[in-house]
Formats: structure tokens, sequence, C-alpha cells
């Protein structure tokens, strides 16, 4: 693999992560694409870089800190990617601001929707309805802050919205200020600094009603800069405007020392708001003087200000989107269908012990898996429920199931994972719910990420003991499930059970099992038997056989497996990949990489799951399951992949793998440049996979239906006498 | 039994380096392990080193045991049983820890010895299925090898022709050559030497001139071997030169090596090197062409014994016989083997099957004044004087496979047949009605001449009648049987009577 060890075959995973943010960006502005699913896709940019400020350029932040010298595999210095970095996520965000401010404001207008700007006029109807609403909602959550000699500069939590103001005592009492002397708040000769918190708790906007057809809309931060004279009484507001600040989220849990883990994460929970600031946004028409203050008090760099020509936190355009009344300018809503095995099945477990059941979501309904708990938690004859949980939805009905199923006496046993990221604050409160109903709760493993996504129900019937797996590639999460696109399977297969409850064996403190029958699971075996895999496909080819490698991830980083790629394309594997995210391979290399394709579908739905396909001429091999072909998922998290046995469900698979490989609407292709481009269809078929799946789930569940319906109807009801 | 009936039952392992848990679904049709945990703690370490086992590790046991605990009651079990083996039955405050445990994690725990324990271990390997009385008709020889020691047995036509305790464990190979600076290839060497050393001496005295076919191959260390191999399941039988060929990859290596070739844990890294060298030792000096791993485990056999005792499974192989034949074997070492012994033997078990009903006697019993006339005067082969201070040293300082501490001492006691005065101190009664149908059976071949040989016996309320054709002259036997005769009604309540016949 020696001879694939060259910075230049690899490219840097924060800018690919970028360029997939490009991608994401492009949909925004693309106009084959519905006005308000472009909203929809802009304010995902807008939250994407949240988070990658908040943990990569954090963490890229803290090695630069910390001196750390050690080159990333395309053999750039963690200041090095800084430095391109700062630059790219500037240009970055003037692209998001330009498709706002120059498509999608005057398009929406257009369709007579009017977000109303500070140099908007308005007139004397508006202005009384955003008074009132002013003083009526939002005045009393407000808590206007000044800082001066007695009042520190305040705390200005992560990721909220603030207003800044520049304030001057009036004429009559400036005479009394000045006997006092410099003072922190000074910002300017006799000018104050003041500054009052958006609340979070109001909708951030707010529609003022109209007689005409046209229909607008104001952003609460626009009401209260228009009120702010009423927050600061004996002061004149001689500029205001709104900035944001984002901070260090990345903590260091020092496990070995934490005995309580849960306690551990809510202090850093705390911590994080004081985390550093390492990036300033304000609006670009924000004074001078004040932004200089502000620089100064949080203790920014200048490339870490971003001057922002428009609202803040495009996250905002998501609520829009949900505004009432434009169903014309979004897709049709796909409302998931029940999977033809399952619709109006009585027994889930006897369907599932006649053969296994895939599920593709969100095209197929998220409920079976909901069912399968909440019926094990009632079934008099089920002896276990155990569930891993990593992002849990508010108010889940599979923790009701779980803690229902404690109350009937079984054991539930729950992996809640407490770090997984920014929701360790939602994922406490379900373990102290869980543990207080009687269940097992286990917060995880010291030193892992528990990724995997399995459940296991271990039923007593009358030939034995039988269990049934349902195993993931997404989250046990109803909301995601409608918008991310994941498979799932359900067996009671023997091999799977009892790998599943060694596996639950294992996260339970246990010692591993001497092998495992079908499942790959990481951190301990996972790489190894990729890298095998591929080595076997590679050794196939040398001998001639037809050998293909198809995968599809999230994200694409693993040094070590892509060296393997590459030497595999070398002896003549045909590797196609679809990468949403991340791709750290470089593809159309001379003598690397000229076998190997990659691809990326960013649509309407998230792509989420995880496929790997090996075919040696006629042998095939799929797996499914949690873990990308990163080095976190393969080292540092436990992960399961498992095979499939089923010969349909392999089918379907390899017709899924298909029909993403052809899609030329919404996939687009990395070049051996770097960049990724659109397929040009040049008069063919408009292929987009993902209504192609929406089409087909409709079509199989209708049919199931009317097959259904034939056979209710084929019974014969006997007329009764009198 | 029908198809409903099936059983649950757990077994725990409280071993000196692992807690092991197993739950079992136990019918007709066979046991299936369905659940297995395994928690490591090193109970050992505790006792070889102080004596005692730590408070702390007490602490320990109890929380994994209460877990175990909930495990079992998951899963509903119809019973359960607990065996500690080596390191809890050397620590000095076993009692005390036990009593803890039964106090705190609810779990009644049975100390066995190492005799025992390796018969539950070929009980494992039996309840795998027939494949095991087909390889011991012809030469086989088990090989258990665990942290501490091994138990190398050897079986043909059968049955169990010799056992042995060697002190090739694992853990104490390992230690042996700890010092050994880091050279691989000496430390190699060294174990060699060692392992050989032993292994040549059990093949002169008793292997001698039979043939080893098969290895069966058992132990913790050697259950990481499959995972190398690549193999789905617990259970292989491999050649000899398949097994060289893993023998190659890591000989030699490093535990760091080793670590990485096969995936394990460093623990279990530095176990596997000295437990293959032993496997490959075993096949290199006993000519042997195949080994199969069953890949068993103690808790496996455990649920093997109860499904026999309980009488859930009936087939498989005859492990009594085996005790007997171990017996025999030990007997005929001491030239104890002529027809005296096996007239003693007979006539015992004939007294003993007359009052059973009445004796309060168990099968156990039965076995153990089978064995006790099996050996009762092999001490004579060491000195004829004091023959039974002989015997008694003989058996209660061996032994025998199968059989507990308890169990082996009291059949020490019982051989000692002719030491009257003592017979009334006998610790418990069933002791004292051993004895008597040991001392009865012996009388009765008094003249070592078998005189007595074709007898019926009959129970009639409380008279036990003997009647023997004999036409010759009976004095030794009758004078020896009524010296005996009173000890015998003492205990029993039972009048026994012995009437020759003669017919003209």
């Amino acid at each position: 693999m020696e001879k694939f060890d060259n910075v230049e075959y690899f490219t840097n995973r924060e800018l690919s992560w970028l360029k997939f943010n490009i991608r994401v960006l492009n949909e925004a502005e693309d106009d084959d694409v519905k006005l308000f699913e472009r909203l929809k896709f802009l304010s995902i940019t807008s939250s994407n870089l949240d988070e990658f400020f908040m943990v990569r350029i954090a963490s890229l932040k803290d090695m630069v800190d910390a001196d750390y010298k050690k080159k990333d595999i395309s053999g750039m210095s963690a200041d090095k990617q800084l430095g391109i970095l700062t630059k790219e996520t500037h240009d970055f965000v003037k692209k998001q601001y330009e498709v706002y401010n120059k498509s999608l404001v005057p398009l929406l207008k257009k369709e007579n929707l009017h977000i109303i700007s500070h140099d908007d006029e308005l007139d004397a109807n508006e202005k009384k309805f955003i008074n009132e609403y002013f003083d009526e909602f939002v005045y009393p959550v407000l808590t206007p802050m000044a800082v001066d000699a007695s009042r520190p500069f305040p705390l200005v939590r992560n990721k909220t919205l603030n207003i800044a103001a520049l304030i001057r005592k009036r004429k009559e009492e400036t005479s009394k200020k000045k006997k006092k002397d410099v003072y922190l708040g000074n910002v300017d000769k006799d000018m104050d600094f003041a500054m009052v918190q958006v609340p979070s708790v109001l909708p951030r906007i707010v529609e003022i009603p109209t007689e005409s057809e046209e229909r607008k809309i104001i952003y609460l931060e626009d009401i209260i800069e228009k009120n702010i004279d009423k927050l600061f009484l004996n002061y004149e507001v001689i500029s205001a405007a709104t900035f944001r600040v984002m901070r260090n989220a990345e903590f260091k849990l020092d496990e070995d020392d934490a005995s309580d883990l849960l306690e551990e994460i809510k202090k850093k929970l705390k911590k994080r708001q004081w985390g550093e600031a390492i990036r300033l946004e304000a609006e670009e028409r924000m004074d001078a003087s004040l932004l200089n203050f502000l620089k100064n008090e949080l203790n920014v760099d200048e490339e870490d200000i971003f001057k922002i020509n428009g609202p803040l936190d495009l996250t905002v355009l998501m609520k829009i989107y949900s505004l009432e009344g434009f169903d014309r300018l979004k897709d049709k809503k796909h409302v998931p269908v029940m999977n033809q095995r399952l619709i109006d099945c009585e027994d889930i477990f006897e369907e599932i012990k006649k053969k296994d059941i895939l599920l593709s979501h969100p095209y197929e309904s998220f409920d079976p898996v909901i069912d399968f708990v909440s019926k094990a938690a009632a079934d008099k004859n089920v002896l276990a429920i155990k569930q891993t949980l990593y992002r849990v939805s508010g108010n889940s009905p599979i923790i009701k199931a779980l803690a229902n199923a404690a109350d009937n006496g079984k054991q539930v046993t729950v992996l809640v994972e407490l770090k997984a990221r920014f929701d360790e604050e939602n994922n406490i409160n379900w373990a102290r719910m869980l543990e207080k109903a009687g269940c097992h709760v286990i917060y995880g493993l010291v030193g892992l990420k528990t990724h995997s996504k399995i459940t296991l129900v271990v039923r007593r019937e009358e030939d034995g003991i039988r269990r049934y797996v349902h195993l993931g590639t997404g989250n046990y999460n109803d909301s995601t499930a409608k918008l991310y696109t994941d498979l799932g399977m359900f067996t009671a297969r023997e091999s799977y059970g009892e790998d599943a409850t060694a596996v639950f064996n294992m996260l339970s403190g246990y010692s591993e099992p001497p092998f495992w029958k079908r499942y790959v699971v990481a951190p301990l075996w996972m790489k190894d038997i990729f890298l095998k895999k591929i080595s076997q496909c590679e050794e196939a080819a040398k001998r001639g056989s037809e050998v293909r490698i198809i995968a599809k991830m999230n994200s694409l980083s693993d040094k070590d497996i892509i060296c393997a790629l590459y030497s595999a394309s070398c002896a003549g594997v045909k590797i196609d990949l679809i990468v949403r995210g991340i791709c750290c391979l470089k593809v159309g290399i001379k003598g690397v990489s000229e076998n190997i394709t990659v691809r990326s579908i960013v649509g309407t739905f998230l792509e989420h799951a995880r496929i790997f396909d090996f075919r040696i001429d006629n042998d095939e091999e799929i797996f499914l399951g949690s873990a990308d072909w990163m080095n976190r998922n393969l080292e540092k998290r436990v992960e399961i992949v498992f095979p499939v046995a089923d010969e349909d469900i392999i089918k379907s698979i390899k017709h899924y793998l298909d029909v993403e490989l052809e899609d030329n609407v919404k996939a687009s292709i990395l070049l051996p440049d770097g960049r990724y481009e659109k397929l040009k269809r040049e008069g063919n078929v408009k292929k987009n996979s993902q209504s192609i799946f929406v089409k087909e789930a409709n079509q199989i569940y209708e049919n199931a239906v009317k097959i259904n319906k034939a056979e209710a109807d084929r019974t014969f009801i006997p007329l009764q006498g009198d | 039994m029908g198809k409903s009936e099936i059983k649950y039952f757990a077994a725990i392992d409280v071993g000196s380096f692992e807690l092991e848990l197993g739950i079992y679904e136990i019918s007709k049709s066979g046991i299936k392990r369905i659940d297995y945990v395994k928690h490591t703690i090193a109970l050992g370490s505790d006792t070889y080193k102080f004596g005692k086992i730590s408070y702390e590790m007490i602490d320990e046991l109890c929380d994994i045991l209460s877990d175990f605990k909930k495990i079992m009651h998951s899963y509903k079990v119809d019973a359960y049983k607990a065996y500690a083996t080596s390191a809890m039955r050397e620590a000095s405050n076993n009692m005390q820890v036990l009593d803890q445990i039964k106090v705190r994690a609810g779990i009644d725990i049975s100390i066995i010895s190492n005799s025992e324990q390796r018969f539950i271990n070929y009980m494992s390997i039996d309840s795998k299925g027939e494949l095991f009385e087909k390889y011991i008709k012809s030469g086989t020889a088990i090989a258990d090898v665990g942290f501490g020691s091994m138990q190398l047995t050897l079986y043909d036509n059968g049955a169990i022709q010799s056992t042995q305790n060697l002190s090739l464990g694992v853990l104490r190979l390992r230690e042996m050559v700890e010092e050994i600076d880091n050279i691989n290839e000496k430390k190699h060497n060294v174990l060699t030497e060692l392992i050989d050393n032993d292994l040549n001496t059990f093949k002169k005295i008793y292997l001698k001139n039979k043939k080893v076919k098969t290895i069966i191959g058992i132990g913790e260390p050697l259950m990481y071997v499959f995972r190398y191999m690549d193999h789905k399941s617990s259970d292989m039988i491999i050649d000899y030169e398949r097994f060289i060929e893993l023998f190659d990859r890591i000989r030699g290596k490093s535990v760091e090596e080793i670590e990485n070739i096969l995936g394990v844990s460093k623990n279990y890294a530095k176990m596997i090197l000295p437990s293959v060298l032993i496997f490959q030792r075993i096949f290199d000096l006993f000519n042997a062409k195949e080994i199969w791993m069953p890949g068993t485990l103690l808790i496996d056999g455990i649920a093997a014994e109860y499904a026999k005792k309980t009488g859930i499974i009936s087939v498989g192989h005859n492990f009594e016989e085996d005790i007997i034949a171990a017996s025999k074997n030990l007997a005929k070492r001491y030239r104890g083997n002529s027809k005296h012994n096996s007239a003693v033997e007979k006539n015992a078990l004939l007294i003993f099957d007359a009052i059973k009903e009445v004796s309060g006697l168990t099968e156990r019993d039965r076995l153990l004044v089978q064995i006790a006339a099996i050996l009762h005067n092999i001490g004579k082969f060491i000195n004829m004087k004091n023959s039974d201070t002989a015997t008694y040293n003989i058996i209660s300082s061996g032994e025998i496979i199968g059989i507990s501490h308890d169990e082996r001492m009291l059949m020490a006691e019982i051989s000692n047949i002719d030491n009257e005065e003592n017979i009334y101190n006998k610790r418990d009664i069933r002791l004292a009605k051993l004895s008597a149908i040991l001392q009865m059976a012996n009388a009765l071949d008094r003249s070592h001449k078998q005189k007595i040989k074709n007898f019926t016996l009959k129970l009639d309320e409380n008279k036990l009648k003997l009647e023997v054709n004999y036409m010759g002259d009976l004095s030794l036997e009758i004078l020896s049987f009524n010296s005996h005769r009173d000890f015998f009604r003492e205990i029993f309540g039972i009048e026994f009577i012995l009437k020759q016949i003669r017919t003209f």
C-alpha cells in the first residue's frame, strides 16, 4: 500500500465537506427546484455550516493552539487548513446571501410573499401592528443589558441572536456621568454599549396582516430594533444591529476520571455556553466602533468576523418554508407507506419468522419499528427487549414502549449514547426517565461512541427461545425517519439473534465473544474485514474474474480503505461509490484510481443508508450497516454492519443501487480535478432516484392493498333468514 | 416428553480468572446454550499470592453474580448450578466468601475438586453428540489445558485408561519464561523443554505401547484459535498439517504480533502461544493424526450433568464406567487386580442391592462402595503389615477422576476396613454404612479363594439371608463373617445370616 502513500492522492476532508455544502447550496440555486424547497436547501447549508464551525473549525483551532504539527492525509497542517477554510467559508457565506438577496427574496416577492427588511418603509397600519406586537408579546420577555463599571460585559450565549446598540445618555443626564471615571462600557467618547438577546421563545418570523393579496412577514429582530428606544428610556440609541457568536463546542471528555459520565456531560453542557468564541457574525451595516468593541470583548480575530448582508442565521428559512398556503411552491409531501408484508399484519413476529423484511425509509413507514417494540412490550411471551438509542426524537413513542415493557416485568436494556453530539441534553432526559421506569440503562462505553442501531426481542415460544432482531442504517428516531433515506431489516434468523445477544452482552460490559457468526463489528474487527473483502476482490480480479464493488455511504475518509480501493482499482476491480458528503478519495488518477467513480446525491431526503456490495463473477455479498468508511467509525465507535441473507432483499438492494447509479437529476459526479458536476442529460430521460423510489413504494403499496381487498371480497356472505 | 417440555437451566463457573454464566435450553432433543456472558476477574491472583480472596474482589464477585441472577431471572430459568474451582477451593477464607455471595447475591456455590471439574468438562464434550463415543473407541488423549494446570487423560476401548494432572498451565508456563529477556526463540525452547519433560514421563508410565490417533483439546486459551482460523463455530477438527500451519504462523512471535495476527486482547495473546505449543508437543510426542477442538466450556458440562441427573437426556457416554475403569487401572498399578478384588466388588454390590430399599443409601453410594471394594487392599503393594494405612494413604493422596475430594476421603476411610476401633468414631453414618457393607463383602472371601461364589441373598423382614452351595470348609469365612456381623446389625438393624448348604 506504500505505493499509494502520497499526499497528492487524497483530498482534505474539510475542503471536501465544504464542497458537499456547496452541492446543497446548488440545490437552492436550481431553477428546476421549487421555490420553497430552495429555501429549505439554503436553510440546511446554514445549519450545516454552524455545525462545521462548532466542531471542525473549533478542533482545528485547538490543534493550532496546541501547536499540533501533524499533517492530514492530503499533507496539510492544521494551520494551513484553517487559512484556506477561512477564505472558503467567507466566500461560501457571501454566496449564500447572494442566493438569498438576489434570487430567493425577489422570487418570493413575485409570489406575493414580501419579507420586510430594514430599509422598507412601513405604512401606518403596519407600524401600528408591529408596535402593538412588540408591546404585548416581545417587551415582557426582553432583558436589555447595558455595560458600565458595575455591569461587566454579559455572557453572549452560543448561537443566540442578539442586538448590539450604541447608546448615549440624553443631554440632561450627561453632566452627571462625566463625574465617573472611564469604565468598561465606554465605547467611544460618551457612548455606551448595550445589548439585548432576541428571545428564542418567540417565533422568529411574524406575519403582518394585510388587506391585499400580498403577504408580508418581518423578522423578530427587526421588530425589536424598530422599538429599541423603548428599552433604553433615558438614552438615545445611536445605532443598533444584530450579531451572533459561535463558540467551541468540541469538548474533550476525560472519561477515565469521569466516574459518572452523566454528571460529567451535564457539567460540560453548561460549560459549552462559555467556550471560546470562534466566529462572530454581524450585520454588514453595524457601526464600525460597535463591531470593534464586540471584537475586543469577545476576543475574536479579524478573519473570524463575518459581515452579513441580510438576516443572520438562515436556518430561519425553515420557518418560512412552514408557512401555510404555499403548497404549490413545495414538493408534494410524501407520506411513507406501509411495507406490503405488514399491511393489516396482526402478528409482526409471525411475519418476521416467515421471512426477513426490509424497510426502506422514508419511502416506507417507520411505524413497524415502533410497532415491533410496543408489541414486544405487551406480549406475554417476550422475556427481554434490548435496544441502542443514539438520537431519539422528543416524545419518542419508542421510549414510551420501552418504559411500558419494564412495567410489564420484561428485562429492558437500553444503551443511551450520551456522546451523540448536540443531543446530550435531550438524551440525559430520556435516560433518566427510562431508569425511573425500571429499565437497565447503559450510558455508553468509555472511550467509544455507540453508533450501531440494533433492537433485540427475546421471546419464549413453544419450541424454545426465539430472538427477533431489527438492524438498521439509521437511528431509532421516528422524525428523522421521514427525512433520511435509511434501510432497516427485521429477521428471526438464529445466527443474527445470537450475534445480537452477544452485542448487548458486550455493551453491558462482558467480554467480547470469540467470534461473530454474521455481524461485522467495529471497533475491533470491522476495518480488517473490509480490508480483507476489498483485497479478496483485488485477488479475484487478478485471476481474471469480473469484479465490482459498489459502496454507498455518507463519508469516505479512511486512508487504509482508500489505499485498498486504489490497489483494487489497479487490479481491474470496477468500483462505484455513492458518497453523499466527505470523500477524501480522488478519481481518475492514472495508475491509481482509473476504475473508480464517485457520485453524490443531494435530494429532498438526506441520503443516509450505508450499503456495501462486493461482486465477484456471480458471487455477491451485500452488507448494510451503521458505519461509514471513516477512521472514527471504524476505530472509535461501536458499529454493526451485517450481511443480507434473503434473496429477495438482495434483489431489492441491487435495484436500489442501480437506480441511484442511474440518477441524472440529483447526482453530481466527482471529477479528477476535485470538482463535482451534475451529469449533462442531453435528451436522456430524467431519472431522479428519490422520486423513483417514492413512486415505486406507492405503487407496491397500492397493489398490495388491492390484492388484500380482492381477497377480502371473495368471502361469501350468507344471507340471514328472518 | 412432549414438545413443550423444555427446561431452562443456568450454569455458573466461578473460575480462577473468569466468571461465566450460560443459559441453556434443555429438552429431549438436546442441550442448547442460548446466552453466555463472561466477566474477567482474577480471583486466582488473590488466592495464589495472598492465600485468600480480598474484600474488593468479594465486592466485585457479588456485583457480577447479582447481575448474573438478573439475567437468569429474565430467562425464567427452572434451575441453576454454580461451581467454583481452584481459586476458590484454595482460598483460606472460601467459606466466608461463599456465605457473602449467598447472602448478597443470593447464589449458592459449590466448590468442586480438580477431578470433578475435569470430569464435567468431559461431559460437556460428550454432550456435543456421538463423536466422543466414536473417538474414544480407539486411542484418544484429552488435553484440558487451563491457566494453572492441564489434565491429560487417555481413552481407549471406550473407557478411561489413565488420567493425570500436570502442572502445565498456560499462565504458569508464561510466568516461568517471563523472566527471560525478549528473545522469543529462547523462550520457545525453554517452554518446549518444560513441556516435554512432563509429557515424556506421562508417556513412559501411562502411554506405554498404546497408540493415540486423536487429541481432543479443550480449555479457554484454545478458544481464540478459532477466530484466527476464520471459523464461525467453536467446534472443529483439523489434521496435523493444518495445525502446524497455524503453529508456524505464531511460533516465535511476540505477544504484540500475536495480538495483531489473531485480533485478541493482550491478555489472551499471552496465553495462546503456550497453549498452542502444548498441543504441538502432544502431537509430536504421541504421534497423533488430528485434533478435535469441541470448544466446550465447564458450564456446558454443568448443563450436561444436570440434563443427565434429571433424566431429561439419557443417551451419551456412561461416565460411571469411566470412574470404575479409572479405579481398576489404579488398582492394577498396585497389583490389586486379583480375583479376590473382583469377588469383593461383586459381593459388595450384591449386598448393597439386597438392602438398598431399607438402607437409605443412594446410587452414588453404590458407586463409592464399588470403588472402595476395587481399591480396598492396594496398600499391600507398599507394605504387607500395615497395608490398611498404606491403602488409606494411596487413596487420600491421589486423584480419581469424577470423584470429589470429600468422596475420595470417604473411600479412603472405608477401605481402611480392619481398623475396628475407629469404626465407632467414623465421622458420619454414611461412612459407617458403607464400611459395614465392605467388611461383610470382604469377610465372604476372607480366604481369597472365592469359595462363596454361587449364592443367593434375600431380605426377609429384618433378616438378610445368604445361602451358599459349597461342599468344602468355610470356617475362616464364617469366623470373619461372625466378627463383623454385629456391627452390620447395629448399623442397619438387619441381621445377616450365612447358611452353608451342602447337598450330597
